[in-house]
């Protein structure tokens, strides 16, 4: 199973740590360099006395290397990794060290220990802890409700306001006038809908469809505001969908505990977002036998907190998912994988623009307030129009493309003027392409 | 009404216009008779998430019609190799400058 130079390197935490993991890349640099099928590993001499010892387990990937970098993975992982796909003839060692078969030992009996935990009855609970933990769960969850309300009333005020002195007096306003109506969600504890509010901000600058944009995002919210008003009358599964809008989040357990759908994955693209000092990775996957799509979401909130790198956009994964509930699923976590990841070319799922337009229509119907769907086109082509960049499948239909001028470029000359297989979001206005396939190879954009 | 009047309306405030009785016999115009008039401001705001919903999801994807771009010949040179390809990346990305014009003629020179 070939690695690609590109899927290595978007394992790196940062531009600095990929430029270094680069210029490590040479078989000289190293004093020893090994692999087998599971995993690879080398010594290389750093500033320290003794060479680093590095290990790369393929099956994660995982990394671990006795270099004192906080940064993961740091520039020794990534250097050997990238020796590894670009020069596999220069891992001359074939029996692996100690220090790795022992790291990779430690590493299997904690996965056992894991899935011991998992397999494991619970406990009986001592009934009186119990009642008493449930009791004060049940009041932070009254007293979390009381407050979204009154922050709901405030904003359906706001709301009222916006509609009743009319859109065409909002361009100029102060950033304020909306980070206050957001800040005050926050206190609500509703931080979904406050995050959607503060993101309001800037749209009068939006080209002259901005009131209808407006309109269309404020029209949502009022839907949610008027969905918690009467949330015990609605379905229970967009009960979910809506306290998921306002920000409640499930506790991890809860959900691996729903019943899991195994399949073979495509990791069809993967996004880093970056929000005040949170950056949010989205990996996109669609399932190549239930042709299902699904979201998962790693979180950092600074440079000690690595973000999720066991996916890697292009290549396909056997493995377990769950769903959080939802009356369309997307959000998901990995349950449980099998075998290591494959990087063949794969057969995406949408073969025509309306076919994917169809499945957005089907995601929106089902949840009003899911803000972007995934497409993965098996062939449009990229052409640069007066109005801007789209892509267009052999029957004629285009998506506008919201993409940095160098990567539309880059996307189109991968294409040269012929149909590719392109993955991306689609927000229900423009299309971002993540990634790309084309002449046997994949390209992140 | 369509969503577009809603806008409009909008874009206005509901102080200075009133909304139109709704009437008519799709499912959609059926479903937004049943809001109440009065409250403007709510039922403007209802209106706008039913119908700007139903255009979402019933929309279709725009047509294209220019005609095609004529693609590229068949790339026959050879690609350079993997650690050609990240010494450019690198140059590219600014590292180095002065050497770039050197490395294009030689691998220009060498095909």
């Amino acid at each position: 199973m070939p690695w690609t130079t590109e899927q290595v390197l978007a394992l790196a935490p940062d531009a600095s740590s990929a430029k270094s993991g680069k210029e490590l890349a040479a078989p000289r640099k190293w004093v020893t360099l090994g692999a087998n099928e599971i995993c690879a590993w080398g010594t290389v001499q750093g500033s320290g006395r003794n060479p680093y010892q590095t290990s790369v387990d393929l099956a994660g990937p995982a990394f671990k290397c006795s270099c004192p970098s906080r940064k993961f993975p740091c520039k020794h992982g990534l250097a050997l990794f990238l020796i590894f796909a670009q020069q596999p003839g220069a891992m001359t060692e074939t029996s692996p060290p100690a220090w790795t078969t022992e790291w990779l030992s430690k590493r299997a009996e904690k996965e056992e220990k894991k899935n011991a935990r998992a397999a494991a009855p619970e406990a009986p609970p001592d009934p009186e802890a119990a009642a008493k933990a449930a009791a004060a769960a049940e009041k932070r969850t009254a007293s979390r409700e009381a407050k979204i309300s009154s922050g709901m009333d405030e904003l359906a005020v706001w709301m009222e306001d916006l509609v009743r002195s009319g859109f065409a007096t909002l361009p100029g306003k102060p950033s304020t006038f909306w980070e206050n109506p957001a800040a005050r969600l926050v206190d609500a504890q509703a931080p979904g809908l406050a995050r959607r509010v503060g993101a309001l901000d800037g749209i009068t600058t939006f080209g002259d469809e901005w009131p209808a944009r407006l309109l269309r995002e404020v029209s949502l919210l009022h839907l949610a505001q008027e969905g918690w008003s009467q949330i015990h009358s609605l379905p229970e599964k967009t009960q979910a969908d809506l306290r998921t809008t306002i920000g409640f989040t499930m506790n991890q357990q809860d959900v691996l505990a729903q019943p899991p759908v195994r399949d073979r994955w495509i990791i069809v693209g993967q996004r880093i977002a970056e929000e005040d000092r949170l950056r949010t990775q989205r990996t996109w996957l669609f399932g190549t036998e239930t042709r299902r799509a699904a979201l998962c979401l790693s979180f950092s909130t600074g440079p000690n907190q690595p973000l999720d790198i066991s996916l890697i956009a292009g290549t396909t994964v056997d493995a377990e998912l769950v769903y959080f509930p939802s009356a369309w699923p997307l959000r998901a976590l990995i349950k449980q994988r099998y075998g290591n990841a494959e990087s063949q070319i794969p057969q995406l799922p949408h073969r025509t623009i309306a076919q994917a337009s169809a499945f957005a229509a089907e995601a929106l119907a089902a949840n009003p307030w899911i803000e972007r769907v995934p497409f993965a086109l098996s062939g449009v082509t990229p052409i640069g129009r007066a109005q801007g960049w789209i892509v267009r499948d052999a029957d004629g239909y285009a998506l506008p493309l919201r993409v940095p001028e160098a990567k539309a470029w880059m996307l189109n000359a991968v294409a040269g003027g012929k149909p590719v297989a392109a993955a991306g979001e689609w927000d229900g206005e423009e299309f971002t392409p993540l990634s790309v396939w084309a002449e046997g190879r994949f390209l992140r954009l | 009404m369509k969503f577009s009047e809603m806008t409009q309306i909008a874009l206005l405030g509901t102080e200075r216009q009133s909304l139109p009785g709704m009437k008519g016999t799709t499912a959609l115009e059926q479903l937004q008779a049943q809001l109440d008039v009065n409250q403007r401001e709510r039922t403007l705001l209802s209106l706008a998430a039913l119908s700007g919903l139903h255009e979402r999801i019933g929309g279709l994807p725009v047509r294209d019609t220019a005609p095609l771009p004529v693609p590229c010949g068949e790339e026959k040179k050879p690609r350079i190799n993997t650690r050609a390809a990240s010494l450019i990346l690198r140059l590219l990305s600014g590292e180095f400058e002065d050497l770039l014009p050197e490395f294009l003629k030689l691998t220009a020179r060498v095909g």
